[in-house]
C-alpha cells in the first residue's frame, strides 16, 4: 500500500481523538465514582438499578409505616395502662362494697363516677388527626358520646346503651349553649343498644338549627329503680391496618367498643347500684364482672405486645434487606474503584503514547532533507 | 539521416516536456494538503517514428472509481449513525433517572404518599403531600413527553435544512458538470473539476442514499433512493420537505419535474436523513407510546378505584387524574384545591377516617398491570429505559464502526490518489536531471554548429 504523509497524520488525528474519548469516559467513571452514568453505559444494569431503587423506596415506606404503627402501640399501651389502674381502683371500691363496708355510699359513688369519667375520657383519647379507639375506618367520630347531629333539617337517631330493660326513659336534648331544648319521654327500652327517633324540633315543635346536639338519658324500670345508661360505641369494628410489606397488612386493634364498652357498662351499673341502694350480693357480682373487663384489657395489651414484636421482627428484616439492596446498588453502580483507577491509568498511558507517535511522525525527515 | 537540426528539435522537445512534468510535480506538491485533491501524473510519450522527440501527451488524474464508490457507501452509513447517536443521546438524557429525579422516583413518591394516607387517613398533611406528589408525577409525565416532542420538532427542522443542503449540493454538482462540458469543448483540463465533484458527492452521500455514474461526456449523474434522478448532466431535480397532514411532520418528497411531488421518506435507507427519520418516526413515537401506556394505565387504574371510594365528606370519589395521555395528564384540580376530596375511604360511613380505598390504590404499585399482566408499572418503565439505553448503545457502536470504516476507506482512496511529497521530490530530481541533460545537449549542439560554421 502506498502511504503518504497526510495519511499518517490523518490516522493519528483519528486515533488521538478516539483515545481522548476513551480517556474522557474513564475519567468520568473515576470522577463520578459511578460506572453507570447513563442508560447506554449498561442498559441491563440500569433497569436493575431502577427496580432496586423502587424496591428500596418501598422498604423505606414500609419502615416508616412500621415506625408509625409502633408509635401508636406505645401510645395505646400507655393509655390502656392508665385504664387498667383506674379499673383496678374501681374494683377495690366494689370489693369493699361487696364485703358490706361501712363507708357511706355517696363517697363511693363519687369515686366511681370519677373513675367512669376518666376511663371515658381515655377511651375518647385523640391520636394524630383522629381518635385512638375509633376503629379502623372511623377515627373522626368521638367513639363514646351521647351526641346527635342535625343536618339539613334532618336529625340522626339518638343512640345509647342500657344495662337492663327499662320501662320509662327521659331524654333531654341539649344545644351547644348548654340549654335543654327538647325533652322526650319514651316508655320502654331494651337492654343493649337503643335507638330513639328525634324529629329535630324543640319542645314547641319548631325545627332547630343544624349542628351537633348532646343528649342525656335517664331510665328507670317498673319498680322505679334507676337503670344504668352508657354511651353507644360509634366507631367501627375492624382494626387499623398498616402496610408492612408487599401484600402484608398488619392490623392494630383499635376497636374501642370491644376494649371499653364492657368496663363502661359495669362502672355505670355500679354507680346506679349505689344510687339504688342495692345490697352487697349485687356488688359482689359487679366485682366479678369488672374483673372480666380488666382481663379483657389485659388480653388486649398482650395482643398489642405481640403485634409490636412482630413489627420489630419485620423492621429488623427490612433493615437487613435494605442494607443488602444498598450494597447491591452500590456494587452495580460504582463497580470496583480500583479497576476504574487502573483503567484510567491505562487510558492515560495509551493517550500519551499516541501523542508521542504523533509528534514523531510530524518531525519525520523528508527526502528533500537529504538532497 | 540524422541532421543537427533534428537533434536540436529533439533536445527542445525534451526541455519542453520536462518543464511541463516539473510543473505537474510542483502542482502536486502545492496541493499536498488540499482536501479531495487527486494527484496528477505526467504522461510522457515519444513522438515520431524514430522516437527522437518526446511530448507530455496528457496529465492523468490518479484515481480509483471503485474505492471512491466504497468510501461513499461507508459515508452513507456514517451519516445515519452519526445523526442517530447524536439525537438518541439527547433522548437518553431525558430518561437518565437519578436517585431523586425522574419518572421513576416520582412514581415511588406517588405510591409512598398513598401509604402515608393509609397510616392517617384523616390527616390533611398526608393528603396534601399525596396531592402534590401526584401533581409532581403528572408534571414529570408532561415534561418527559414534551421534551420528546421538542426533540422530535428539532429533528423535523433538521430534515428541512438537510433537504435544503441536498438541493444546494446538487446545484453545485450541476455547476461543475457545466464546467466539465465547457472544458471538454475547449479541450481544457477537467481534473480539478472532477476532484470538486467527488468532494461534493462525498458530502451528499453522508446525507442520503445515492447511486452515481459518469455519462459519456464525463459528467457525473446522481440518483437518490431507489433511482430517482437528482442530477443528470446539467439537468437537476429537487427534493422538498412537505408537511404531512396526518402526522404534522415533514415528508421528504421528490419533484418529478412536472410539478408532481412524490413522497420518498420510506425509500431513504441511509445517510443523515435516514437517521433523522428513523428516530423521528420510529424511536420517539415508540417512547411516546410507552409513556402514554404508563400514564393511561396509572390514570385508569387509579381513577377506577378512586371513583369507587368516598372522600372525607362521604361523597363518592371523583376522577383522581384527568387527561388522555402522558402529555396532558394532570391531577383533578378539585383535588389539588381540596385534598379532602381524595377518596381514601371504601365506605361512605367511615369516610373521614377510613384508608381502605387508599390501601387498594397503593396496592397498584405491585400489581401486574402491563404487558398483558406480566409486569408492574415500575418494571415497565425500567424496561423502557433499558430499551432506550440499548438503542443508544447500538447507535454508538454503529457510529464507532462506521467512522472506522470511513477512515479506512479514506486511507485506501488516499493511498491511490494522495500526494506523497517524497515521491514528488524524487520525480522532481529525475525531471530536473533530464532537463539538465537536454540543456547540456543543446549547448553541445551549439558548439557543434559553431564548429561547422568555422569550417
Amino acid at each position: 500500500m502506498r502511504i503518504t504523509r497526510s495519511m499518517m497524520v490523518n490516522n493519528l488525528i483519528h486515533f488521538t481523538s478516539k483515545q481522548a474519548e476513551e480517556l474522557a469516559d474513564a475519567q468520568t467513571v473515576v470522577a463520578t465514582g459511578k460506572q453507570i452514568n447513563k442508560p447506554s453505559d449498561d442498559p441491563i444494569a440500569t433497569s436493575l438499578l431502577l427496580s432496586d431503587r423502587t424496591t428500596l423506596s418501598q422498604y423505606g415506606q414500609y419502615e416508616s409505616n412500621i415506625a408509625q404503627a409502633m408509635t401508636w402501640i406505645e401510645a395505646s399501651e400507655t393509655t390502656l395502662d392508665s385504664v387498667s389502674t383506674f379499673l383496678q381502683e374501681a374494683k377495690d371500691v366494689l370489693s369493699s362494697l361487696s364485703s358490706g363496708s361501712t363507708s357511706t355510699g355517696e363517697d363511693y359513688a363519687k369515686e366511681l363516677t370519677n373513675t367512669y369519667v376518666q376511663v371515658l375520657s381515655l377511651a375518647n383519647s385523640r391520636y394524630g388527626s383522629g381518635y385512638m379507639y375509633g376503629g379502623g375506618s372511623n377515627t373522626q367520630t368521638v367513639p363514646f358520646s351521647n351526641t346527635v347531629s342535625l343536618s339539613s333539617g334532618t336529625a340522626g337517631d339518638l343512640l345509647f346503651d342500657m344495662a337492663e330493660e327499662a320501662s320509662s326513659l327521659t331524654i333531654e336534648v341539649i344545644d351547644d349553649a348548654g340549654n335543654v331544648v327538647r325533652t322526650l319521654t319514651v316508655s320502654g327500652g331494651t337492654a343493649g343498644t337503643n335507638l330513639i327517633n328525634w324529629d329535630g324540633c324543640d319542645d314547641d315543635g319548631d325545627l332547630l338549627p343544624d349542628g351537633q346536639y348532646d343528649f342525656t338519658v335517664s331510665a328507670s324500670d317498673a319498680g322505679g329503680k334507676a337503670v344504668a345508661v352508657f354511651p353507644f360505641y360509634r366507631g367501627s369494628e375492624e382494626g387499623k391496618t398498616v402496610m408492612t410489606g408487599e401484600d402484608t397488612v398488619t392490623v392494630l386493634n383499635n376497636d374501642g367498643g370491644k376494649i371499653f364498652s364492657e368496663a363502661l357498662s359495669i362502672l355505670s351499673q355500679a354507680i346506679t347500684a349505689i344510687e339504688n341502694g342495692e345490697d352487697k350480693d349485687v356488688f359482689s357480682d359487679l366485682t366479678e364482672a369488672l374483673q372480666t373487663a380488666i382481663n379483657r384489657i389485659k388480653t388486649e395489651r398482650a395482643a398489642q405486645a405481640g403485634v409490636n414484636s412482630q413489627l420489630e421482627t419485620r423492621e429488623t428484616r427490612l433493615d437487613a434487606l435494605t442494607v443488602n439492596l444498598n450494597s447491591r446498588i452500590y456494587e452495580t453502580e460504582t463497580g470496583s474503584t480500583a479497576e476504574a483507577a487502573v483503567k484510567l491509568q491505562a487510558q492515560e498511558t495509551a493517550y500519551e503514547e499516541t501523542l508521542k507517535v504523533t509528534a514523531e511522525v510530524l518531525n519525520m525527515t523528508k527526502l528533500s532533507d537529504y538532497l | 539521416m540524422t541532421t543537427t537540426t533534428g537533434i536540436m528539435y529533439s533536445a527542445l522537445s525534451t526541455l519542453n516536456t520536462y518543464s511541463g512534468a516539473i510543473d505537474v510535480a510542483s502542482t502536486n506538491i502545492a496541493n499536498v494538503e488540499t482536501t479531495g485533491y487527486s494527484r496528477q501524473r505526467a504522461v510522457i510519450e515519444s513522438t515520431g517514428t524514430s522516437g527522437a522527440s518526446v511530448e507530455l501527451s496528457s496529465i492523468k488524474r490518479v484515481y480509483s472509481a471503485f474505492l471512491t464508490m466504497q468510501l461513499r457507501s461507508a459515508n452513507q452509513d456514517l451519516g445515519k449513525w452519526e445523526a442517530e447517536s447524536e439525537i438518541l443521546s439527547g433522548i437518553e438524557q431525558i430518561f437518565s433517572d437519578t436517585d431523586d429525579y425522574g419518572l421513576s422516583s416520582a412514581l415511588n413518591d406517588f405510591w409512598n404518599a398513598w401509604q402515608d394516607v393509609i397510616n392517617d387517613p384523616s390527616s390533611t398533611t398526608a393528603r396534601s403531600v399525596l396531592a402534590s406528589g401526584s401533581d409532581n408525577l403528572a408534571e414529570t409525565f408532561n415534561s418527559t413527553s414534551s421534551d420528546l416532542k421538542e426533540i422530535q420538532a428539532g429533528i423535523d427542522d433538521a430534515v428541512v435544512s438537510t433537504v435544503e443542503e441536498i438541493n444546494q449540493l446538487a446545484q453545485q454538482i450541476v455547476d461543475m458538470n457545466q464546467k466539465i462540458s465547457q472544458a471538454a469543448a475547449t479541450g481544457g483540463r477537467v481534473n480539478t473539476c472532477q476532484d470538486s465533484i467527488d468532494t461534493l458527492v462525498l458530502s451528499l452521500s453522508s446525507l442520503i442514499n445515492i447511486s452515481t455514474y459518469t455519462n459519456e461526456s464525463g459528467q457525473v449523474c446522481i440518483q437518490v433512493t431507489d433511482g430517482k434522478p437528482l442530477v443528470e448532466g446539467t439537468a437537476i431535480w429537487t427534493l422538498s420537505a412537505a408537511t404531512n397532514a396526518t402526522t404534522g411532520l415533514r415528508d421528504v418528497t421528490w419533484d418529478d419535474g412536472d410539478g408532481n411531488a412524490q413522497v420518498i421518506s420510506d425509500d431513504i435507507t441511509s445517510g443523515k436523513l435516514n437517521g433523522y427519520l428513523e428516530v423521528r418516526d420510529e424511536m420517539i413515537p415508540s417512547c411516546q407510546t410507552g409513556l402514554d401506556e404508563l400514564a393511561v394505565t396509572i390514570m385508569e387504574e387509579v381513577n377506577a378505584l378512586h371513583t369507587s371510594g368516598y372522600d372525607m365528606d362521604g361523597q363518592a370519589g371523583i376522577s383522581f387524574f384527568t387527561g388522555t395521555g402522558a402529555e396532558d395528564m394532570s391531577v383533578n384540580t378539585e383535588i389539588l384545591e381540596d385534598p379532602g376530596k381524595i377518596a381514601a375511604a371504601a365506605t361512605a360511613d367511615g369516610a373521614s377516617g377510613d384508608g381502605t380505598n387508599a390501601a387498594a390504590i397503593a396496592g397498584l404499585q405491585d400489581a401486574l398491570l402491563l404487558s398483558s399482566g406480566t409486569c408492574t408499572i415500575s418494571d415497565y418503565y425500567a424496561a423502557m429505559v433499558a430499551k432506550i439505553g440499548t438503542e443508544v448503545k447500538s447507535a454508538e457502536a454503529g457510529y464507532e464502526s462506521a467512522s472506522d470504516t470511513v477512515e479506512y476507506r479514506k486511507n485506501q482512496v488516499a493511498s491511490v490518489s494522495g500526494v506523497s511529497v517524497d515521491e514528488e521530490t524524487a520525480k522532481l530530481v529525475l525531471y530536473q536531471s533530464t532537463y539538465e541533460a537536454a540543456a547540456k545537449l543543446t549547448s553541445i549542439l551549439d558548439e557543434m554548429l559553431e564548429t561547422i560554421i568555422e569550417m
